[in-house]
């Protein structure tokens, strides 16, 4: 240990001058600047969303750049750099021949890398912290942001990128240290950098390719989910250095592979020691983890947030059928469903609104993490269906190139091209799925992936359909046909299971199958529910019949046609839970339509005035609803402001109504609103959204002197029509 | 019994099957002499010198330093030598002091000590130069210092004096001899110069072709090469040859002034020269030639 210490000071005697420290320095500082000065022309992102610590956050935003570029190509010149002073200058025999053992020569070199990146790495964050401060200083801290000084997550972040580069740095070192030519390790380097763009492009990297390793830092940024120190992407980084140090370290040590491990038995006895049993460690890392069941169905957890909460519902997102009500105690839950579930998707609603969703079944465990801020909620699922949870929170829309032809028209004579497309992207998507691990090395389990690949599937044949669909009204000629791929595409889905048919993706796809054979000249929504009649008797007809309905009596037109809807279908029902439902679904849409009654509600004005709907008969209302931490809405407010100084002469009221929970926030950017449009605030948000089915904002409503609806669901003031229809309303010739 | 510093037993060494590289060398350098390790290019001294350092691993346990094995002593050993293989090793983006500095760090030995070596080597005034910035016979002497910052008992050099101009052979030379003389260090020194060798060394082994094909001490190898041959230059050499024909029948005459000859051995020299110059010679020079070139070119001509 002495003589390694010994050789390490020599060690920082011979790179003086070098500048090799500043090098870390410069490159770990660099990504921070560059983001300093992007923070004075981004723009101010709308505030409210759950709190944060603002100086971890923004050193979080830097280890992109950093872990994906600047520490690799540091760790890439600093290894040659270091390694090049000894070959350059005979320096690897002087070395030899001092009383310095070659473990202390060859480690000690490698340590100063190791400093290297530290430096950088603590330079980053240092940088990244002051740069955060001068940001606050001239643009002040987001509100919902924390201040502290976070040691442990700071910490964690530094320990994570330092071992993350370890497996990089020392198989650079390797490298460097065999080939006396600068030119190979620094090609090898940048080749490892290149060929990982592609290797990403195509999906194939590596767990253990070292650049991933330091990827997984920047896309992971929170590290482990099970609360482990440092992730399996780092141990496989530590344990992939030690085999390369030890075969580099050997192979230096004889000067060439066949003495290092093959002249003796012994030497290739340890070698083999150290391969089975760092390899084997290594093997059990990278082996994929999945989550057991258990012999309950729990769901446990804890929330937190600026109110007192009572209970957590678990419903059915189909048919919004609550499944359970958890009753919260202490900010914990913890409760046993004795129900039978099955295996689907169930949203979480929490004071009367739908706040996430969750995937699990029987004998599943899950644990929930949940935190509120104002209407912003996360939830966090840990337990046995952990990787379940978060692949569906992972999951990116479809926004493949065959999906573009078809929606824009494009390449749709050239049926060729889309199908392969199709068939390109299915397989991906596949292949994809059946690549997701977490942070953790945690991986679905199989019966989550067979459902899975066939919601892909069926992804994938819904888009065939619309295809044909296309083809057939534009060329309805030529016949588009339906390959061996296609055909293995249908045979993975089947028609008649029940339990995939909570996802609209199913039904429509189901729906598509059903009516092709009917030719007649009548809307799909007709053909549809004729073919849903002729279904035998169940909960699959019932689902469908469900879907479908719904479907319908939302599209149909006037209260008659309803009416006659549900006269003639709601008594297929089976199970009568669907048609209540129904019932209660098409009552909303009837309670919204033309000429009905607004239903009541009261609001209060920024000094405390109370107004109700009533104060506002004789004139017609307008009424924008939104919130303070929706960006649509504030993008939508200005027009109509604009709108309202516009037809300020005419007998109409504009009103903007703010369901915002926290009010002195509304207060202070009501106050900077136009005087023409009157300024409110909702009393009772719930009772509110629930009466005018408020399921998004912003939202536009307009309500004709006698208090009855114009026009429930109004376009907003940024398309062209919502002034065509005020316009009419107030009997105002179109404008020329 | 001698007291050798170094010794190989038929040391062998073979790069791959077919090529040997060194046969059988038997090395045996007592302690207090310099060595020098005689050899044309490629004759297998760089390569004795690498094993010698450990710089390549040994094939067969034949090296002893010190009267024990090299490889179980390995790295500690060099706490007593010191080294210069090859082209001087030396970081060229340090100063001269900063490089001496590396190696005192080290061998943990006093900073103090860096000046008493610049010294010895006449750097003191370039020592905060950048070693890039040397010209190469400074460089050498670097290198040297640095071989002698531990105060070693045995010096292993290579080839020190290549490439230096007579002045810097000169002073590389006389600092040997002085370490040796002063100090006592054992020297172990090669060169494919013999000249060099032949002025400093007490001992010398020559090897050619793998092979160790000599190994004695300096006069040994005077005597080796038997009668002294010398160069006149004399006023009217045609003439002087013909008269000198007379005694000495080796006399050849080599252009209009000078005249080669071998006499019985160097003492012959003053008194061939009395007689001569006696005889009304216009004697200019007598320059010895080496008999020992040529028995040299002998020698490692041999298969």
């Amino acid at each position: 240990m002495q003589n390694f210490i010994t050789a390490l000071k020599a060690e920082h005697i011979k790179k003086k001058g070098t500048g090799i420290y500043m090098l870390s320095i410069i490159l770990g500082v660099i990504s921070p600047i560059i983001w300093t000065i992007i923070q004075f022309f981004e723009k101010e992102k709308p505030g409210s969303s759950l709190p944060y610590n603002y100086y971890v956050s923004y050193i979080e935003g830097l280890l992109e750049p950093f872990a994906g570029f600047f520490f690799p190509l540091l760790i890439i010149i600093t290894v040659s750099r270091i390694t090049q002073l000894d070959h350059k200058n005979g320096g690897w025999q002087l070395m030899e021949t001092q009383p310095v053992r070659k473990i202390s020569i060859y480690f000690s070199k490698f340590s100063v890398v190791l400093i290297s990146n530290l430096i950088a790495i603590l330079s980053l964050v240092i940088m990244g912290y002051f740069g955060a401060w001068i940001v606050s200083l001239i643009k002040g801290i987001p509100q919902d942001a924390t201040t502290n000084f976070a040691f442990s997550e700071l910490f964690w972040i530094i320990a994570r990128l330092f071992l993350a580069g370890l497996f990089l740095t020392a198989f650079q070192y390797v490298i460097s240290v065999l080939l006396p030519s600068f030119i190979w390790s620094i090609l090898i380097g940048f080749f490892l950098l290149l060929a990982f763009i592609f290797l990403k492009v195509f999906n194939v990297t590596p767990d253990y390719y070292p650049l991933e390793l330091l990827d997984k830092v920047a896309t992971f940024k929170k590290g482990s989910q099970l609360g482990y120190w440092i992730t399996y992407s780092e141990t496989l980084s530590v344990l992939c250095s030690i085999i390369a140090l030890y075969i580099g370290f050997e192979w230096y040590k004889h000067k060439n592979l066949k003495l290092a491990f093959f002249s003796k038995s012994s030497r290739a006895l340890k070698l083999i020691a150290v391969l089975v049993v760092v390899g084997g460690l290594l093997a059990y890392v990278l082996m994929p983890n999945t989550m057991e069941s258990h012999n309950k169905t729990v769901i446990s957890g804890k929330i937190e947030g600026d109110k007192p909460f009572q209970a957590i519902y678990i419903t059915n997102a189909f048919a919004d059928d609550t499944l359970a009500v958890i009753p919260v105690k202490n900010n914990t839950f913890h409760y046993v469903i004795e129900k039978e579930v099955p295996f689907d998707n169930y949203s979480i609603n929490i004071n009367n609104a739908a706040n996430g969703e969750i995937t699990f079944g029987k004998n599943d465990s899950i644990h929930l993490d949940i935190k509120q801020r104002e209407n912003n909620f996360s939830v966090v699922t840990t337990g046995s269906r952990l990787a379940e949870n978060q692949y569906e929170k992972s999951k990116i829309p479809n926004y493949g190139m065959a999906s573009y032809y078809i929606e824009e028209n494009i390449q749709l004579d050239n049926p060729d091209l889309i199908r392969s497309e199709i068939i390109k992207e299915w397989k991906e998507a596949l292949s994809t799925s059946d690549k997701y691990k977490t942070v953790d090395n945690y991986v679905p389990r199989e019966d989550f992936m067979e459902r899975n690949k066939k919601m892909l599937t069926i992804t994938f044949l819904n888009l065939w359909n619309d295809f044909v669909k296309k083809r057939a009204v534009m060329f309805p000629k030529e016949k588009t046909e339906e390959t061996a791929d296609i055909k293995l595409m249908k045979k993975r889905v089947p028609l008649n299971d029940e339990s995939l048919l909570s996802n609209e993706e199913y039904f429509k796809y189901i729906r598509s199958q059903m009516i092709a054979p009917n030719k007649e000249d009548i809307d799909e929504n007709t053909k549809s529910l004729m073919a849903i009649a002729k279904l035998p008797k169940g909960e699959f007809k019932d689902k469908m019949l469900y879907w479908q309905l719904n479907n319908s009596i939302k599209d149909a037109s006037a209260t008659t046609e309803r009416a006659q809807l549900l006269a003639q279908y709601g008594t297929d029902f089976t199970n009568k839970k669907y048609l209540t439902y129904t019932l209660a679904k098409n009552k909303l849409i009837e309670s919204l339509g033309k000429g009905m009654p607004a239903p009541f509600f009261d609001a209060t004005t920024q000094d405390g005035k109370q107004f109700n709907l009533a104060d506002f008969k004789g004139k017609y209302l307008m009424i924008d609803v939104w919130a303070t931490w929706c960006g649509p809405c504030k993008k939508e407010s200005p027009l109509f402001e604009k709108m309202a100084i516009k037809y300020k002469k005419e007998p109409i009221q504009f009103i903007a109504l703010s369901t915002d929970q926290k009010i002195d926030k509304w207060l202070v950017e009501a106050k900077a609103k136009s005087k023409s449009v009157l300024q409110l605030h909702i009393n009772n948000d719930n009772q509110f959204s629930k009466a005018y089915d408020i399921q998004f904002i912003p939202r536009f409503i307009l309500i004709d002197p006698q208090g009855n609806f114009v026009n429930s669901k109004m376009p907003a003031p940024s398309d062209k029509i919502f002034e065509k229809l005020l316009r009419e309303a107030l009997s105002l010739a179109e404008e020329k | 019994m001698q007291d050798y510093i170094i010794q190989t037993k038929s040391l062998n060494f073979q790069y791959s099957k077919s090529r040997k590289v060194l046969e059988d060398v038997s090395l045996n350098i007592p302690k207090g002499s310099i060595y020098g390790f005689l050899g044309p290019n490629g004759a297998g001294k760089s390569t004795t010198m690498r094993l010698l350092t450990g710089i390549i691993p040994e094939q067969h346990d034949a090296i002893s330093i010190f009267g024990k094995p090299l490889k179980d002593q390995l790295p500690q050993v060099f706490d007593n030598i010191g080294s210069l293989v090859e082209s001087p090793a030396l970081y060229l983006h340090l100063s001269g002091y900063n490089n001496l500095k590396y190696i005192a760090k080290l061998r943990n030995i006093p900073e103090s000590r860096i000046d008493e070596v610049l010294e010895l080597v006449d750097l003191s005034r370039d020592a905060k130069r950048k070693a890039k910035q040397y010209s190469l016979g400074m460089k050498q002497r670097l290198a040297i210092a640095m071989a002698l910052l531990n105060e070693p008992e045995l010096l292993l050099l290579d080839e020190p004096v290549n490439g230096l101009d007579p002045n810097g052979i000169q002073d590389i030379r006389k600092l040997l001899v002085k370490l040796n003389r002063e100090k006592g260090v054992t020297i172990f020194v090669s060169s494919h110069l013999l000249a060099e060798i032949e002025k400093m060394c007490t001992h010398v082994g020559i090897i050619s072709k793998g092979k160790l094909r000599f190994e004695g001490t300096i006069e040994e190898l005077g005597k080796k090469s038997g009668a002294c041959k010398i160069q006149l230059t004399v006023k009217d050499a045609t003439h002087w040859n013909e008269k000198l024909m007379e005694n000495h029948p080796t006399a050849e005459l080599q252009n209009a002034t000078q005249i080669t000859l071998e006499l019985q051995d160097r003492e012959a020299i003053p008194e061939f020269a009395k007689n001569l110059i006696t005889q009304g010679a216009h004697l200019y020079e007598i320059k010895i030639l080496d008999g020992l070139e040529e028995w040299f070119m002998t020698l490692v001509n041999q298969k």
